[in-house]
């Protein structure tokens, strides 16, 4: 690990700048309402402007300065396996066009072009996503269940809201305490599409109508499991029960080498779990007898789900996942 | 008994006064309360006329508590019980029926004044029996204790986790679910503020993640249905689906005023009410309030103001109703003054009554 006091000989009188931004990063990482592919895209940034103020650097000394932050960023933010992701594709690039003691500037401008590409590929990805998960809908009529907010299924709802040759019923469960499905109902009908909003201790009074549940994933692990936001478990046993399809929407940047995490890691250390107290639960817990216990994360075994659909490779089996993880 | 000026029949008033004296006793037992109480003071002459009035009273307490199942049920069984007694046996006078019947009256009001203890004493009984080990050195179970999971506030389920506290040698532990009604889990929280109890809640969307690590689930309900099925808040039906799948046993507690000779196949046979709570519920999701009979159906046209781009309102429909049914097969047992039945058992027990 790259000691930081080493960067005034890199950065010059810059060093306290590249401090400061990455302090300003880890913030915003933090945050539990941000999205995987929006802090990748924020990463991306973050690698640009190293690049940009590294310039009297090596080729070395930014891939150590970069492995520093990632190392950081995992350690703030456990869950955000993908940054990993974004590193080792840099890195990979970076070791086939260059030497490692080679100087940073004559090659900034490729360097930042490869990270400008992998953003446009993942914009790219978050278009081509919905299309084809569109596809795979029923020509007349479905009813699609999610749970919380999903920016993918909620760009392909959208997509079909002016299709007058098929109707869609969406509903969609608000996900307590974090009631995001409330919003993207608010969204959605906003933007002229009907939603039925429901609790989430109804789903299995609705589930009978239900044709497809489409949900989108914080990372897919190596076997085909993902892993996701609480309470998307629930919605999955259920579905899987009642054999409904369950379709995950995920651009490949997503997809990890990681291993198949066990639901326990989830609760410990305590880095994996956020307590949201939302104002109702506040009264019912200002007195220490009460615990409260809120995990923002779970794990969908790969036996629930039938397919993923994958930005650039299509439709793909759980068991077929490998084919788009990193090596 | 003489009706009020004001529409009110007086056995529903006489019934809205016991109520409002004792807080604590449900309704349906006011309504026995009552219903006694037009017995004793009726000025009949002829078996006939006793059950006409008593019917007449009945059907009085009925449409004045309709979406109260369990007075619904209660008044049904109270009524057919009381008939049965008077075309029973040939009784030598008027006034002996009439005894008879008052008899058969008073001690349905016993019966069901001290169902929660019985009701108590019962699944206590049982349930330190099946969730104990012989062995009480073994340290597999009993150094956990024993973990109950539930939802919602009942009075009978209250009463039994106060009793499995007090008898039970091991530690109990509470897993409460949040709910679509927070009222309820606060009200039962209140409840056991002074008891020795580990208390947790979780969301609904997390049951999965606990469930195996509970020894059972208890649940209260508002009307046993003689198919075996139970209609309790809402919630339970997922919570029992969710525990029958991972082999955790459901167990219902439920006083016999409750049972119901009706016999729905699912949930759509049930007359569902919109939940208490969604007029709230509106306000806080930032959806602008319509008239309070729009927000009663559930639906509300939203427009958002900071959406950009937005051309039309479209209808956000808020699906939240107070009571679900769950079907008999997600039910291990249920509990009642007279032990544990079966769900299969419901439809014996109902025609002992009757």
């Amino acid at each position: 690990m790259i000691d930081l006091a080493a960067l005034m000989t890199l950065t010059g009188d810059k060093r306290e700048e590249i401090d400061g931004k990455f302090e300003e990063i880890l913030v915003t990482l933090r945050k539990s309402n941000l999205s995987p592919i929006r802090a990748i895209e924020i990463i991306i940034i973050f690698f640009t402007d190293t690049i940009d103020i590294c310039s009297r650097a090596t080729v070395g000394e930014l891939m150590d300065l970069i492995r520093n932050f990632i190392h950081r960023i995992i350690v703030a933010c456990p869950t955000l396996y993908v940054v990993f992701n974004i590193g080792h594709l840099f890195f990979d690039y970076i070791t086939s066009v260059v030497e490692y003691d080679c100087s940073l500037s004559p090659n900034a401008p490729r360097f930042k072009a490869f990270l400008k590409k992998q953003r446009s590929t993942i914009r790219t990805e978050m278009e081509s996503i919905p299309i084809e998960a569109i596809s795979m809908l029923n020509t007349t009529h479905d009813t699609i269940l999610t749970i919380g907010y999903s920016s993918l299924v909620k760009r392909m709802l959208l997509k079909t809201k002016d299709d007058k040759t098929r109707t869609i019923d969406v509903i969609i469960a608000e996900r307590a305490p974090f009631y995001d499905g409330r919003r993207m109902a608010s969204e959605l009908s906003a933007s002229g599409v009907s939603v039925t909003l429901i609790p989430d201790c109804c789903i299995a009074n609705v589930i009978k109508r239900v044709t497809k549940i489409f949900l989108e994933p914080v990372c897919v692990l190596m076997d085909g499991s993902i892993l996701t936001y609480a309470g998307a478990d629930l919605v999955a046993t259920i579905g899987h029960t009642y054999k409904i399809p369950i379709i995950v929407l995920s651009p490949h940047i997503l997809f990890t080498n990681s291993p198949s995490i066990k639901v326990s890691h989830l609760t410990a250390p305590p880095s994996f779990v956020t307590i949201k107290r939302d104002e109702s639960l506040e009264k019912l817990t200002r007195d220490s007898y009460v615990d409260v216990l809120v995990p923002k994360y779970t794990i969908i075994k790969h036996k629930f789900i039938s397919t993923i659909v994958v930005g650039g490779y299509g439709k793909l089996s759980p068991s077929q996942v490998f084919i788009v993880t990193p090596k | 008994m003489e009706d009020s000026g004001d529409g009110i029949p007086a056995v529903v008033q006489k019934c809205q006064q016991i109520i409002s004296e004792d807080k604590d006793i449900p309704y349906t037992v006011a309504a026995f309360k009552a219903l006694t109480a037009v017995l004793e003071e009726a000025t009949v002459t002829t078996i006939m006329e006793l059950r006409e009035k008593i019917k007449n009273a009945t059907d009085q307490v009925i449409e004045s508590f309709y979406e109260e199942y369990s007075v619904v049920s209660g008044c049904k069984l109270f009524l057919s019980t009381l008939i049965e007694v008077s075309a029973s046996r040939s009784f030598s006078s008027f006034s002996s029926c009439r005894d008879a019947v008052l008899t058969a009256a008073k001690r349905w009001i016993e019966i069901s004044q001290t169902s929660r203890e019985r009701i108590a004493d019962t699944a206590s009984s049982f349930i330190q029996t099946t969730h104990t080990p012989a062995d009480t050195h073994s340290s597999r179970i009993s150094c956990e204790g024993m973990r109950i999971m539930t939802l919602g506030y009942s009075r009978v389920v209250l009463a039994v986790v106060k009793k499995l506290i007090s008898a039970s040698p091991s530690p109990v532990s509470l897993t409460v679910l949040q709910g679509s009604d927070v009222d309820q889990t606060r009200t039962l929280l209140s409840k056991l503020r002074q008891q020795s109890v580990k208390i947790r809640i979780i969301t609904d969307g997390d049951v999965i993640s606990h469930i195996k690590s509970v020894d059972f689930v208890l649940c209260g309900a508002e009307c046993v249905f003689k198919s075996g099925g139970v209609l309790n808040r809402q919630g339970t039906h997922q919570l029992a689906f969710i525990a029958h799948l991972h082999s955790v046993p459901v167990y219902i507690a439920a006083e016999l005023y409750k049972f119901d000779s009706s016999f729905p196949l699912d949930g759509s046979d049930i007359r569902k009410e919109e939940g208490k709570g969604i007029s709230k519920l509106q306000e806080s999701i930032g959806i602008p309030g319509k008239t309070r009979e729009e927000m009663a159906r559930g639906k509300c046209i939203t427009s958002d103001s900071v959406a950009v781009g937005c051309r039309r309102e479209a209808e956000v429909e808020y699906v939240c109703y107070s009571s679900d049914y769950t079907p008999p097969g997600y039910i291990s047992l249920i509990f009642t003054e007279y032990g544990a039945l079966t769900p299969g058992g419901v439809a014996v027990e109902l025609m002992k009554v009757v």
